[in-house]
This record gives C-alpha cells, structure tokens and sequence, in this order.
C-alpha cells in the first residue's frame, strides 16, 4: 500500500462528517424513514471509509461509531461496538484485497454490510422475545427494508471519500 | 490478505473485539446497565446531542410560529408590527406557562402521591431504529436514577427506565414488549397484562390483554396501572381504542394509545421513590 500523506484537513472533515451522521442518527433533525424503513447512515459511512483506509484505521472508525451508537441503542449492550469493528475490518480487507474500490464494489460491500447488521441485529434482539409472527413480521418489515434503504446512502459517502483519498494521493 | 491475519494489526483487533464480547454477554447477565464503553461516549457525547435536539426543537417551534404568524398576518394585516410584538411576548409568556404548568401538573401528581420522588430530565436523543420509539435522557445513577424506574409526563405513564449509565439513562416505552405491567380499567376494574408488540407500536399504540372473555371493558375507557410489577397504582396510561379476541378466543386484548404523546415528549419526570417500590421486574413475554 502506498504510503498517504498527512492531511489534517480531510482528517478533521472525516471527524465532522462521522460526527454529523452520529448526531443525524440520535436527535429529531429530520426523519428520512420511508415507511417502515428506518436507515443507518452510519452503515455506508463506515464501508466507504473503510474501503479506502487500513484495518487498524477502520476499526478504530468502528469501535468509536459502534461505542457512540450503543450510548443510545436500546438493550443492544455491546452489539454495535463489536458488529460495526467486524463490519469496517471486513470491507478494509476486501476493498483492498477482492473488489476494486468503485462504485459497484461499494453498492455491493455496503449491501452486504447492512443486511449483515440488521439480520444479526434482528436474530440477537427480536427473532426469540417475541411471537414468531412478530418475529418474521420485524425482519421483512423493518430489518431488511432498513438495510436496503441504508445501503443506498453508499453513493454520496464514497464519492466524498474518494475525493479524500485521491487529495490525500496527489 | 494472508499476511495480515499474522499480522500485529489483526492480533490487536481480535483482542478488542473479544474483550467487547465478553463484557456484552457480562453486561447481558446483570442487564440494565449501561456498557462502559458505551457508558463512556453517551457521557462525552451528550451534551451535544442535547444542544442538536434543542437546535431541532427550536426549529420546528420556530417554523409553527411563524406559519401561524402567516395566517394572522393575512387577518390583520395593518396590525402586524404590533402583532408581531404582541407574538414575541406571547412566546416568551407561553414558554414561562408551559414551564409553569410542567410543573405544576407534576405538583398536583405529587400532591395526590406524597410518597413519590420525583427526578426532572430533559429527552437528549432517541434511537431512531428503534420501532419502539425508546429514548435517552439527561439523568442517571449519579442523580439517584436505577433501572426499572417509572417514567411519567403529566399526561400519564411513559415507561421504564431500561439501562442505567452515570449521566444518561435509556427509557424503553410501553409501546416495547419489553415492558409488562398489570393494568385494569378504570371504570370497570377488569385486569390485565399491558405490554407492547410490533403490530400496535406502528400505531402508536399498546397493548392489554389477558382480559376474560366476561369482561366489561369498552372503548374510550381509560387504563391506569395495578400497582402489579415495578410501576404504582393509579398512574394513567391510556384510553382504549379497540378490543378484538386472541387467536385462540380465549380471551380479549384491547389497543391501547397511550395518554402521553410519545413521539413528542421533550421532558419528562422519573418516579425514583414510591410506596412499595421493588416489585417484580419486567421480563418480556406473554
């Protein structure tokens, strides 16, 4: 990998951009839910930093988004801190190592991640508590609508990180 | 890829993400406590996340006034200038009242239940993938918050407070199948069990049941807690919407809408004392 050079000022907007998503996420601002589809924004916000960062930088990414979901989450305990460092070091090795990093490995790398969490999520936290007709009606009403509404939220996030990372190269 | 699952790199991340698990399934067993982790950066991020919701609050206030201010301004327009000052004072004496009567609605709870304590806080952020509309406060153990305590509005029963960190607390809300209570009608005295499920929180609503098939309960009824599980009797929940029969027949459920509107709450009141305080804690199930 080549070596990048240190550019505090992507640094600080990659901060300010993870710190807007984090506060869009836990306050009133706006309600972008269709329905019963409720997306993550952190989700492709991670995939695309990820795609274009070091196992070790993305982990870092996702254990303190993880961390910072899980102070809101209700009864989640751990489960985003651990989920969103697996999430982020998964498509660190496989943008560098199995896809190219373009759009279509993007949409294809942010699907996989969304539906990953929002099963896991459903499977740990909803799939037993309940009736098994709430069960399934959570997954295909809530789960896997919410994961393809976040995966689409892929587009502006790694169009702007490509830009960082191609500034960073130059 | 080879390399770097030999690598320092990978070691380090296996560390963390294992020590995390562990204290997830260490923090699943005590249950109702915050993970510190999260406990930590709830702490650091909650000022911020207070300002944006009152930044949110603010504008969407701002925007009722001034699409109100638009319909009297086509009304009076000659009076504008003045109706504009009268507005501004309006809002000032309005926020003074709504204040006011915050806490005068609690008084009168207070004076009717002088064993209760009462603690303040301030709604901070909501989880927005939650279904069950759970929210975070600005209160925790370090102002004498612990799990399982009553969160009310003056409009009737919020919920429970589901984890507990040092300066924030999660509050599951009836609408959560996390949350069963025993509830009866208050014109009738027919019991029941008042827990959430997904079907009724899309509309905003909850549920009794559990009801014997001879009971009495009708629609517009309102249903206030048995004193049964960790809430005291009395406190208004809802008013009963509509009444079916489980699958089985064997017996009623009735839809409840809760008094306190939950998607708007901004403040609310956590019962931290009460007489009989202790009972059963809440599990999830039918």
């Amino acid at each position: 990998m080549p070596l990048k050079k240190r550019h505090p000022l992507y640094a600080v907007l990659t901060i300010l951009l993870f710190f807007a998503v984090l506060i869009f996420h836990t306050s009133d601002i706006a309600d972008i839910s269709i329905k019963t589809a409720t997306p993550l924004l952190i989700i492709p916000l991670l995939t695309a930093f990820s795609m274009f960062s070091s196992p070790l930088k993305a982990a870092v990414a996702g254990l303190i988004s993880g961390a910072c979901i899980d102070g809101v989450a209700q009864k989640n305990f751990s489960f985003n801190t651990v989920v969103l460092i697996i999430v982020s070091v998964f498509v660190s090795l496989a943008a560098s190592n199995l896809f190219n990093k373009n759009i279509r490995a993007a949409a294809v790398l942010s699907l996989i991640t969304a539906v990953f969490y929002f099963v896991l999520l459903w499977a740990l936290f909803y799939a037993f508590g309940v009736s098994p007709e709430q069960s399934l009606e959570y997954l295909l009403k809530y789960a896997l609508p919410s994961a393809v509404y976040s995966s689409v939220f892929i587009i502006p996030f790694y169009f702007i990180f490509k830009h960082f990372d191609r500034k960073q190269n130059q | 890829m080879r390399f770097f699952f030999r690598s320092r790199q990978f070691k380090i991340i296996l560390l963390t993400v294992i020590v995390f698990i562990a204290l997830s399934v260490i923090f699943a067993l005590i249950g109702s406590r915050i993970s510190p982790q999260a406990d930590i950066m709830g702490t650091v991020t909650a000022p911020f996340r207070a300002a944006f919701t009152k930044i949110s609050n603010g504008v969407s206030d701002f925007v009722s006034t001034y699409t109100a201010g638009n319909e009297m301004e086509l009304k009076n327009a000659e009076l504008e200038n003045e109706i504009n000052e009268l507005r501004r004072r309006l809002a000032d004496y309005e926020q003074m009242q709504a204040e006011n009567e915050f806490y005068k609605d609690y008084l009168e709870i207070k004076d009717a239940n002088p064993d209760f304590g009462f603690t303040a806080a301030t709604l901070i952020s909501r989880d927005t993938t939650d279904p069950y509309g759970g929210f975070v406060i600005n209160r925790g153990s370090l102002d004498g918050i612990e799990a399982t305590d009553p969160v009310i509005t003056d409009a009737g029963l919020v919920g429970y407070i589901a984890e507990v960190g040092l300066t924030t607390s999660k509050v599951a809300t009836v609408l959560s199948p996390d949350v069963v209570l025993g509830a009866l009608d208050n014109r009738t005295n027919d019991s029941g069990i008042l827990s959430g499920a997904l079907q009724f929180a899309e509309k905003g609503q909850t549920r009794l049941y559990n009801l014997s098939r001879s009971c009495n309960i009708a629609v517009g009824d309102y249903i206030v807690t048995s004193g049964e599980g960790v809430f005291p009797a009395g406190l208004l929940v809802g008013t009963i919407k509509s009444i079916g029969s489980d699958q089985y027949n064997t017996s009623i459920y009735a839809a409840v809408e809760p008094f306190a509107d939950l998607e708007a709450i901004r403040s609310v009141m956590v019962i931290t004392e009460f007489e009989g305080q202790g009972g059963v804690k809440p599990g999830s199930g039918e």
